[in-house]
């Protein structure tokens, strides 16, 4: 095998892991600059959206109707989180709040699902076997049809924000809540959007990941993690921010390991935010 | 205000509800990890000389008493489905010898009952569990760990009380931690996984005899000794190993290990002693890799069937774990034992390990003729060194290790051999250890 050949398996793959981050942080990233709040919990969310796919395919489901099923059901919990537990009210201390309230779910749904499902690892259908020829190297199939997924889902995300008005007065309300609120948007119902649509992508993300690897109840720790470097690099609240901060982070998670270590791959991340927040403390993308 | 409030009521009732569907649902379902059907071709040796499973006495005659037994395994966090599965197969133990009345150790006939600490995974709480255990339940024996950090931290507490101590794995045989002249009361019931070199290049020399560069992927948690063992042993068959890739603990996705591996062109990849070996197998089939995969792992091949999931995927992939689809009798009893008491957890292979570890040490202690003194017990142990002195769930063993730990204080026993072939298992049969 060629060193092309190996930079170009490494770098599909670098690519196919960064859009699963990218999903996992375009979620984050949404909620952050909308309601204004760190949603601890959303690599549970993740982790919750596979193995709702799991539990539906054991139904009977087939895996794509159950992925889509499963970000449904995301979504409605997200706003019923959103409702129940996020929505800011008088005399509380949102961000402190927030923080809190979301480690505390955490614990709750990590244990929820040891306890309905067990710690045992679960699978998922295949997505697709084998892998395709390209320029000599073998890609992953699954790999190739996650990015597919993940782009997809992404320009319907940007379609839905720049051309529809819920989306657009979702962007209003992240640029500024109270001048949005004053021209009529209902800041609520904007958080309410957010929050569905940020917990239907990490479901998305979750069921991608669960049918290329594996699930496990703490397998959302880590994504959530890559999250939370990937908003800080593009920038807190950036969406293209979060594109270009996980794009990075899967190459570097694909591309590292192949020609360093894994070891040097788990450090790269935090050079990198190191380094750019260095040189632009508001992260690639950030702004006031 | 109050339209809120009925939302939040019924939010809390929709939930409680599904949670409620969820966890009835999930009950009745076959999880996919569970041991699939499979149609395997007929073993091509014989399983070992079956046992009759835990001596016992039947229905005691005078006072019974309690030989209290002290375990100490992660309960929580990672390494807690380990964990589960040992104290699982203690409890099955205990519930054969009790109900079968007890067991008989010199003159007297004990009941066994354990008392379960968690070590959380942690030397702290595994030396939190050793202190308990020794100073407050008054145990007979301690059982358990799976780090190497929390067997020196039992050790401590152990030794220093006078008090037996089996430690329950070596994720790095010959390591400090392990069994040695220096630590005088502690053995190990579970033979080294690496015992299983030979074997499978034996095996591999028989059945692709074409087969002679090797890639290894190995975890990064201290396993250079292992490996320049298997170094000399794949040098003794005129084998070569072409690359060696380390990958952290925790690592998930194996397509850029095995990227780097499959560019050596390898005909063999061996994953190391690894709980994720179905997951590396998948990235190196993925990649194009077409030659054999070893798993030496306690990985069982059923595991590899049902996660692994391609066919074209399932061939030539040779496992060294009890294959659940061809159980001894007595596997096949705790088998049944654990999927009437935990129907919808699928049966892990290691519970087979985990139920021979006290069931050892009590023929240890019958050998004895008295559960205490664990000088003597050791002594005896040491003493237990010809094939059928120990019986286990694989078969008959013995105790050894001397030559490499310096000490007889191993269990020996026979080791399972599989293949998987275009999705199907094959149990090749149970292996003696080799010499070398």
């Amino acid at each position: 095998m060629s060193s092309l050949d190996l930079w170009l398996q490494a770098t599909v793959n670098g690519i196919a892991l960064g859009w699963l981050y990218v999903l996992m942080a375009l979620g984050l990233t949404l909620i952050l600059s909308i309601m204004g709040i760190l949603q601890l919990a959303h690599g549970e969310i993740y982790m919750l959206g596979a193995y709702a796919v799991h539990y539906l395919v054991g139904r009977g489901l087939g895996l794509y109707p159950a992925i889509a099923t499963s970000m449904f059901i995301m979504a409605v919990l997200g706003i019923i989180l959103e409702r129940g537990l996020f929505r800011p009210r008088s005399g509380r201390e949102v961000v402190l709040c927030s923080i809190v309230i979301s480690t505390g779910l955490t614990l709750i749904l990590t244990s929820a699902i040891v306890v309905i499902f067990g710690l045992y690892t679960k699978s998922l259908p295949l997505l697709a076997t084998g892998s395709v020829e390209i320029f000599g190297a073998a890609v992953p199939k699954d790999r190739i049809l996650a990015i597919g997924f993940s782009v997809l889902a992404l320009v319907l995300l940007y379609l839905f924000l720049k051309k529809t008005r819920l989306g657009l007065a979702m962007i209003a309300s992240a640029q500024n809540r109270e001048g949005s609120f004053l021209k009529g948007i209902n800041p609520n119902r904007m958080s309410m959007a957010a929050m569905a649509i940020g917990c239907a992508l990490a479901a998305l993300a979750g069921a991608l990941a669960g049918a290329i690897l594996q699930l496990q109840p703490y397998m959302g720790a880590l994504p959530m993690i890559k999250g939370l470097v990937i908003i800080v690099l593009g920038g807190l609240g950036s969406i293209p921010g979060a594109l270009i901060g996980g794009l990075i982070l899967g190459l570097i998670d694909g591309i590292v390991p192949v020609f360093f270590s894994p070891a040097v791959a788990s450090v790269g991340p935090l050079v990198v935010v190191i380094l750019v927040l260095l040189f632009r403390p508001k992260g690639l993308l950030g702004h006031d | 205000m109050r339209s809120k409030r009925v939302f939040l009521i019924c939010a809390v009732l929709v939930i409680g509800v599904l949670l409620f569907s969820l966890s009835a649902c999930a009950k009745e379902e076959t999880t996919t990890s569970s041991a699939p059907a499979t149609t395997a071709a007929p073993s091509t040796t014989a399983g070992p000389e079956t046992t009759a499973g835990p001596t016992t006495t039947g229905a005691p005659a005078g006072e019974v008493k309690t030989l209290k037994i002290g375990t100490i395994m992660p309960q929580t966090g990672p390494l807690a489905i380990l964990g589960l599965a040992f104290t699982r197969a203690w409890d099955l133990y205990a519930e054969d010898v009790n109900q079968a009345g007890g067991v008989k150790i010199g003159n007297d006939t004990y009941q066994i009952k354990f008392i379960h600490e968690d070590s959380k995974g942690s030397a702290e709480g595994a030396s939190t569990a050793a202190s308990k255990l020794v100073n407050q339940d008054k145990v007979d024996l301690v059982i358990g760990a799976i780090l190497e950090s929390e067997m020196a931290a039992i050790n401590q507490v152990t030794e220093a009380a006078g008090v037996l101590y089996a430690q329950a794995n070596a994720n790095i045989p010959g390591a400090p931690q392990d069994v040695s002249s220096d630590k005088p009361l502690q053995v190990r019931p579970f033979i080294n996984h690496d015992e299983t070199g030979p074997i499978d290049l034996d095996y591999i020399a028989k059945t692709y005899p074409e087969a002679k560069k090797i890639a290894l992927s190995v975890p990064d948690i201290g396993y250079e000794g292992m490996v320049e063992r298997l170094q000399a042993q794949v040098a003794a068959r005129g084998m070569q190993i072409v690359a060696q890739e380390k990958w952290p603990w925790g690592t998930t996705d194996f397509v850029p290990i095995m990227t780097k591996l499959n560019a050596a062109k390898p005909d063999i990849i061996w994953a190391m002693v690894s709980g994720q070996a179905n997951d590396q197998l998948k990235a190196a089939r993925q990649l194009g890799f077409k030659g054999v995969f070893v798993s030496n792992s306690p990985l069982g091949a059923d595991v590899f069937v049902v996660t692994v999931q391609d066919p074209a995927a399932l061939t030539d992939v040779i496992c060294n774990s009890v294959d659940v689809t061809h159980p001894t009798p007595e596997v096949k009893k705790l088998m049944d034992a654990w999927q009437a008491k935990w129907p919808n957890d699928p049966f892990i292979s290691d519970a087979v390990h985990a139920y021979d570890m006290p069931w050892v040490m009590v023929q240890v202690m019958q050998k004895a003729g008295a559960i205490g003194d664990a000088a003597t017990l050791v002594k005896t142990m040491e003493g237990m060194t010809n094939p059928g002195d120990i019986q286990t769930l694989h078969g008959p063993g013995y105790i050894g290790g001397a030559d490499r730990f310096g000490v007889n204080r191993v269990l020996y026993r026979p080791l399972p051999l599989s293949r998987i072939m275009n999705g199907q298992i094959e149990f090749i049969g149970f292996m003696e250890p080799v010499k070398e």
